[in-house]
């Protein structure tokens, strides 16, 4: 039986005048890996920050693990935003005891392990680091977490092919199968592979939610092809 | 949890304030030496006293703008630049956030403040120290004991009654001013792409207003306890005023600060 981790219902965003999502209805089953994917300006950040709790819809409701957005539903998800997000002023070993203080379900020795297996040294300052570290480091604070659910802010933009690779591998390599991830992101290609599921945010609304077989058989193509369909300029 | 940020916050906001208020701990004992000295007894050596003297005001100032700002600085950086991504979706109420952040600056507001007063009586009591004699001591504190008892006739209670009460009064300004600086704060961030120039102004603005309803609050009770009832009431009256505000005022801009954070706010 499939267990519902996410719940998103009917939910609207104004930024001003402006609608981000109109009445987006979803659900996300654990154990899955999602793709979000769409163009920029699609929405997909905004979803996002309102799962996070980052925004506060206009309209409708949200829930993890049945628990509406506040401390539980930010217990239970591991967070990646697309931007480097943590204090340059310290160290990764003063970071990694700040998850550790504020995440039950963080495992310091895992980090460890990750930061030696990429020649990352733990009383590094961030300031010293270049940017493709850091998103590195971040990526393995992220990762370090048994959570119910990761949600992966792209990712992989901006980094390097090789680089895409060791997050790609990082990423299933750390996570509890009855876990879900949500990987927003619009290099598709490159994560094709490792999609059980798709969903095609286009405009603030949800153009198409399916596993990536249905998508396939449906559409006789592959997700990336049917991407550059959908969202053609 | 409250206790995990509050360490955090703490320790963050201490690698510049913490320095700082080391550095007019060190001043001090170097003005105690310098008090000590004959120094400040030779006319000849007032030029230089002077600019001992300012350089020692200057550094006092330093630090207590230092420690004004830094805190609220803190603030912004941890709750509305990039480092809110991880702040605000750490496993925790707004008001726990805030609630740290409102603590952490008010400890560094007390320790500025209690360090600046510590600096200057013992900086004042070294150059005085010539003339500070067993008989003067007496002196100073039989002073004291009638002062008290001068107050305990006219103002309904003695000198330490007084201090504390006044301490007290200093404690809700301290809290009243670092959360007009926290909320201008805020509001700034509701301010479109120009989220600190908003800051800025929205200080100025709540500033401008405050001061004015502090004055027609004020000036009304003050003018009209002074002509019908006159003396030591103007005081209680004054005392009255200032820690009803400061308790209105301080609690409205902490609610509707985390009233906006939870609402309005979005990280860029």
């Amino acid at each position: 039986m499939t267990e519902t981790l996410l719940k998103i219902n009917g939910i609207t965003k104004y930024y001003g005048n402006k609608c981000a999502l109109n009445g987006v209805t979803l659900t996300i089953n654990k154990g899955r890996i999602i793709g979000l994917l769409g163009p920029n300006g699609s929405g997909k950040t905004t979803l996002i920050k309102l799962v996070m709790g980052l925004l506060t819809p206009d309209q409708g409701e949200l829930s993890v693990l049945g628990h509406p957005i506040g401390i539980e539903s930010k217990a239970s998800i591991s967070y990646l935003p697309d931007r480097t997000y943590l204090n340059e002023s310290m160290r990764v070993k003063d970071i990694i005891d700040y998850f550790v203080d504020f995440y039950s379900d963080f495992d310091p020795h895992r980090a460890y392990n990750m930061l030696g297996a990429l020649n990352i040294n733990a009383y590094d300052k961030l300031k010293t680091m270049s940017k493709g570290t850091k998103e590195k480091v971040q990526l393995v604070l992220v990762m370090s977490r048994r959570a119910a659910l990761y949600i992966l802010d792209e990712p992989i933009a901006g980094v390097d092919p090789a680089a895409r690779d060791y997050i790609i591998n990082t990423i299933l390599q750390n996570y509890d199968e009855t876990a879900s991830i949500i990987i927003s992101t619009h290099l598709i290609t490159d994560i094709e592979n490792i999609l059980d599921d798709v969903i095609f945010i286009k405009e603030g609304q949800i153009n198409m939610s399916c596993t990536v077989d249905e998508l396939r058989e449906k559409e006789g193509k592959s997700v990336d092809a049917t991407f550059r369909e959908v969202f053609r300029c | 949890m409250l206790g995990k940020l509050l360490k955090h916050d703490i320790k963050e906001t201490g690698r510049l304030l913490l320095p700082l208020n080391l550095i007019i701990i060190v001043i001090t004992f170097i003005g105690i030496a310098l008090g000590l000295t004959p120094l400040f007894g030779s006319q000849r050596a007032w030029p230089l006293l002077t600019l001992l003297i300012m350089t020692y005001c200057l550094a006092l100032l330093a630090v207590s703008g230092a420690s004004f700002f830094y805190p609220i600085i803190h603030y912004y950086r941890s709750i509305f630049s990039r480092q809110g991504y991880l702040t605000l979706t750490l496993p925790l109420s707004t008001w726990t956030i805030l609630g740290s952040k409102v603590i952490t600056g008010f400890l560094w507001y007390l320790a500025n403040v209690l360090i600046s007063i510590f600096s200057i009586i013992a900086v004042i009591a070294a150059s005085a120290v010539d003339y500070l004699t067993m008989d003067y001591f007496a002196e100073f504190i039989l002073e004291l004991q009638y002062t008290s008892y001068s107050m305990q006739n006219e103002l309904g209670m003695g000198l330490i009654s007084f201090l504390i009460i006044t301490a007290g009064i200093v404690f809700l300004s301290l809290f009243y001013s670092l959360m007009m600086g926290y909320f201008s704060v805020t509001v700034g961030q509701l301010y479109g792409k120009h989220k600190i120039v908003g800051s800025v102004l929205a200080y100025i603005i709540i500033y401008f207003i405050m001061n004015t309803i502090y004055t027609l609050v004020f000036l009304p009770n003050l003018i009209g306890v002074g002509m019908y009832m006159g003396g030591p009431l103007i005081l209680w009256v004054s005392y009255g005023i200032v820690a009803g505000l400061s308790i209105l005022f301080g609690g409205g801009f902490y609610f509707g600060s985390g009233i906006i954070i939870q609402k309005k706010v979005n990280l860029d």
